[in-house]
């Protein structure tokens, strides 16, 4: 018997729109990308488990749009051009449909550039340069950490209301980061009525600090502004004499905790971050006992914001993707420019919204202080105050200008 | 005795060399043994605490991309590297062109391992390991399937480079070990060898008074000074032999009779100059020639006597007539003996050679007038024998006539004449007793005895009876102990008895009753016989008493001829024995004879 013309149409509607099972369809890859090595090796690992945790439960849930996906890590190390390249290799040779992390804000300006070249969607988890969110922000890159110049917005004008001589030492990490605060510090300072005596530039790898302190108590200033990060801040704060500590307002623009807790021992006076493992925020217990059933026998026991905001954003990218019902980088950066998490999903007290001028998640900040704790770590910081997102906004953010979408190259892995 | 090439020292060393040699291969063959496993077991170690870091999660799983952390945490260069998620695709890779690829289609990869459970696998090929671990989560559940591969080459290279390393330097330490070990030897052995060999010759060629130098009591030291002691006992051991020869030299020249000592092949090995003398010849002369030569009738007898006795000594009764032209034959006792060594072989003899020319010449010169006197005694005691006989018929002839002259015309006669007859008559008979004694004396040698066993205490008794009369006037007692038998003639024994208990009873103290005992007491080979009494005891002042005719006392006082104990002497001399006596003048005398116990039953 032959098969007439509609039975073939018939079989090929049903072969169309037969589900593709996940073990059956080529898996999505995402590309998790944080130097694994080097003061951000503590950073990139919290990093990649909040992404990989996403992964796993988007892949528990069947996939994204029926396919298995694929998290696979690669290191582009802390050079922007090895980053770049590493970022070039993962676009033309490994087919990644999306890279998240980075952690450096050198790494994430550099890898996203080639990004937005190729239009692959680069999601920036912690770098939190405010660099990222105007001059080096792209159609292709969400950033979906608060940046220093969210937190300073606060904490400047706390320990400057506190000193009728306003006189200001910046030290500023000598990397994109670094400079970045520093820059977006100085009119948050100006608007205080401070001003910024002296800024000494720290090298990027900080092997020690003494130098460098002897250059502090030596500088005349209230208030010291410290934008240094990693292994770098932890070396610099345990070596501070408690006399100069107790002289200076120090403010340190963002601790993670994975600066806090590997030196518990170490004083951080004044700092910001954007959530903590003891919150009593609205989804803040689920997401730790979910991360100490896999992790909790693990270096890092408890999560850290790091954490946190990596699984906020690959979970971000991979419901914008479901939502998009494509890979298509162009459908996905529309979701994501309207992305909105719940008071719930962000782990806060306020929902966080993604700015779709400058891809830049608005999220709460908190004010803390560290008590040092060598026999509770966990119960060593102490949440000062709580600022809403709008509050934090960083001026310049409203000048992003984004490279349009029509030249934003498609991309469909 | 062998010379070897080398000396003892390189000897030595060379078989130090060699044990060192040996026993550093063998270490080298364990040790590359025992360091290649070790390897092994060390990068299998590192690689399972790699996996077990990355199992906990406190190493990020691109770790494995890192080629430096990789070989800094190995201790080897990774060729691959990679971490397989649940899905079966390649999530972290040294490579990275491996990432997002399914690892089924990795050469090696077993996907069906992973689901049969995992655990690990550790194959080895040639330079290339290979380490899969499934990585499970805290609660047991899988994470990952890590895979390794590391290229064992550089190790095995360093590996290589450090046995030939280890080699090298074990062969320098060995080259210098026994370098060092031959000038040690040197300088402790072979230094001191030298000079104890230096005094060893001085000592070999007879110098016993040098002695080696012992600087260090050590076991050489022990041994020199044992040499040192050992030379010190031979010196004095020499100089005693020395001394001895001498002596024996001295000894030797010094005694009269000939002294040879000869050879099992019959060689003289030495010679007194009594020898040399006796045999006629010079010592030189001697010590050239041989027994056979010299004492050609000994030749064969002596040296097959020797081997024969045992070690006893030869006889002396050898007697050899010794050729000694041109003097007069002499002959030599000669007694031998053979020369022993310690284990009892004959090593040869020595004889004595003793003169005995002049002694024969003596002894027959004695012989001859021995002979000369015992015809004049026999000759004698014939004429003494007859003589009495003889004589007595005249002195009858005389008395009888002179009795019947006295007694016919006694009356007749004057008073002086008949005094002088009375006279005649007592001279008569005391001649008479003259001869009697005088023919019993001669007959005790004269007349053949009958020897036989006699019981002592029979013969006393016999004389006693024949003293009957005496012991009855005199009022005497005799005791008579337990006496022996003996062998003798039963006639002389008698008379010796009655002698001696006939003197005790006539030289009795006056108003003393006599008193005699006789006993006998048990010697060696002879019975002594006592006779003892408590007269008036002898004081000879110098005289025989046994001498024949001998009187102490004049025979108005105690009558007498004088040759009792001469015949007593003569009987126990016959008899073998001898007599003798102890006396107190005034307290008594004591008779001791002794008669052999030859004869007795055993």
């Amino acid at each position: 018997m032959r098969p007439t013309p509609a039975f073939l149409l018939l079989s090929l509607l049903l072969l169309a729109v037969r589900p593709v099972r996940a073990d059956e369809a080529p898996p999505l890859l995402i590309a998790h990308v944080t130097p694994a090595t080097g003061r951000f090796a503590l950073h990139s690992e919290s990093d990649r488990r909040g992404a990989q945790m996403a992964v796993d439960e988007a892949n528990a849930d069947g996939g994204v749009l029926g396919r298995h996906v694929v998290m696979i890590s690669r290191d582009p190390g802390l050079d922007p051009a090895q980053a770049a390249r590493v970022a070039r290799d993962l676009i033309l040779r490994t087919h990644v449909g999306f890279m998240v992390g980075a952690i450096s804000s050198d790494v994430a300006a550099a890898m996203s550039a080639v990004c937005q070249h190729y239009g692959v969607i680069f999601i920036n988890t912690n770098s939190s340069a405010p660099s990222e969110a105007v001059e080096n922000a792209h159609r292709t890159k969400f950033v979906f950490d608060a940046n220093a110049a969210n937190y300073n917005r606060t904490l400047l004008k706390y320990a400057l209301d506190r000193h009728a001589s306003k006189r200001v030492l910046l030290l500023t990490e000598d990397d994109e980061w670094g400079r970045s605060s520093a820059q977006a510090s100085r009119p948050i300072i100006a608007a205080n009525g401070g001003q910024v005596v002296a800024q000494i530039m720290v090298p990027a790898t900080l092997s020690d600090p003494t130098a460098l302190l002897a250059k502090v108590e030596a500088t005349p200033a209230e208030v010291v502004a410290v934008n240094i990060s990693g292994d770098n801040q932890i070396r610099l704060f345990s070596h501070i004499p408690p006399r100069l500590l107790q002289q200076r307002s120090w403010v340190v623009g963002e601790v993670d905790w994975e600066e806090l807790y590997p030196a518990p021992g170490t004083p951080r006076p004044l700092f910001g971050i954007t959530w903590n493992w003891t919150f009593k925020t609205p989804g803040t217990s689920a997401f730790v006992a979910r991360y100490r059933a896999r992790y909790g026998r693990t270096t890092l026991p408890y999560p850290g914001h790091i954490t946190r905001t990596a699984y906020l954003a690959t979970k971000a990218l991979l419901e914008a993707i479901r939502q998009a019902g494509t890979t298509n980088n162009h459908a996905v950066i529309r979701q994501l420019e309207h992305y909105k998490a719940s008071p719930a999903d962000a782990m806060q007290d306020d929902a966080a919204v993604m700015d779709p001028v400058s891809h830049h998640l608005q999220q709460s900040t908190y004010i803390a202080t560290w008590h040092p704790r060598t026999d509770h770590p966990e119960l060593g910081l102490e949440v000062l105050g709580h600022v809403s997102p709008a509050d934090n906004v960083y001026d310049r953010e409203r000048q992003t200008v984004l490279e349009p979408l029509s030249a934003t190259p498609q991309y469909t892995p | 005795m062998n010379t070897p090439r080398f000396g003892l020292i390189t000897r030595i060393a060379t078989l130090v060399l060699l044990i060192e040699i040996a026993a550093c291969g063998l270490l080298g063959l364990f040790y590359v043994e025992r360091f290649s496993q070790a390897e092994l077991d060390r990068l299998h170690a590192q690689l399972h605490l790699f996996a077990q870091l990355m199992a906990q999660e406190d190493l990020p799983l691109s770790a494995v991309s890192d080629a430096a952390m990789l070989r800094a945490f190995i201790g080897a260069p990774c060729e691959q590297a990679m971490v397989i998620g649940q899905g079966g695709w390649v999530i972290a890779a040294l490579d990275p062109a491996l990432l997002g690829r399914s690892a089924a289609g990795l050469p090696g990869y077993d996907p069906a391992w992973a689901a049969r459970g995992g655990g690990e696998r550790f194959l080895a090929w040639d330079d290339h390991l290979t380490y899969t671990a499934l990585l499970r989560a805290g609660n047991g559940a899988p994470l990952y399937t890590l895979r390794l591969t590391v290229n064992s080459a550089e190790i095995n290279h360093q590996r290589l480079a450090i046995v030939l390393r280890g080699l090298v330097l074990a062969g320098l330490v060995i080259l210098l070990g026994t370098l060092a070990i031959l000038l040690m030897l040197r300088a402790l052995i072979a230094r001191r060898l030298e000079g104890s060999l230096a005094v060893l010759q001085h000592i070999e060629r007879g110098d016993l008074s040098r002695r080696i130098a012992v600087p260090v009591a050590d076991e050489l030291g022990r041994l020199q000074d044992g040499i040192n002691s050992m030379t010190a006992t031979i010196g004095a051991l020499v100089g005693q032999s020395r001394r001895n020869e001498e002596e024996i030299t001295a000894i030797l020249d010094a005694i009269a009779d000939g002294v040879l000592a000869v050879g099992t092949d019959g060689r003289i090995l030495r010679s007194n100059p009594s020898a040399a003398r006796l045999l006629g010849a010079s010592a030189e002369a001697l010590a050239a020639r041989d027994f056979a030569t010299c004492l050609p009738v000994l030749a064969d007898c002596l040296p097959a006597a020797w081997h024969q006795a045992g070690g006893d000594s030869g006889d002396a009764d050898i007697l050899v007539e010794l050729p000694r032209p041109p003097d007069e034959p002499r002959v030599a006792e000669i007694s031998h003996a053979p020369i022993l060594d310690q284990s009892g072989a004959v090593l040869g003899g020595v004889l004595v050679l003793h003169d005995i020319t002049e002694r024969r010449k003596s002894e027959r010169r004695l012989q001859d007038a021995v002979e000369r006197l015992t015809v004049s005694n026999t000759e004698l005691e014939r004429f003494a024998y007859v003589a009495s006989h003889d004589l007595q018929e005249p002195l009858r002839t005389i008395v009888s006539f002179t009795q019947l002259l006295e007694r016919r015309w006694g009356e007749s006669l004057p008073e002086e004449a008949r005094d002088y007859s009375r006279f005649v008559i007592d001279a008569a008979k005391h001649m008479r007793l003259l001869i009697t004694d005088l023919l019993s004396y001669s007959r005790v040698n004269s007349k053949s005895s009958r020897q036989e066993m006699l019981p002592l205490e029979a013969c006393c008794e016999a004389a006693l009876r024949n003293l009957h009369e005496s012991l009855q006037e005199s009022g005497g007692a005799v005791t008579l102990a337990d006496l022996p038998q003996v062998r003798g003639d039963k006639i002389q024994l008698i008379q010796l008895f009655q002698n001696l208990i006939g003197n005790a009873l006539k030289f009795r103290r006056p108003g003393v009753p006599p008193r005699i005992t006789v006993s006998a007491r048990r010697l060696d080979d002879a019975w002594q016989v006592d006779v003892a009494d408590n007269g008036v005891g002898i004081d000879a002042e110098g005289q025989d008493v046994f001498e024949i005719f001998n009187r102490l006392h004049a025979k108005q006082v105690y009558p007498g001829s004088g040759v009792g104990l001469a015949i007593c002497k003569r009987i126990v001399q016959k008899h073998g024995g001898a007599i003798w006596y102890d006396s107190q003048p005034g307290q008594g005398t004591i008779f001791h004879v002794t008669l052999p116990r030859s004869g007795e039953p055993g």
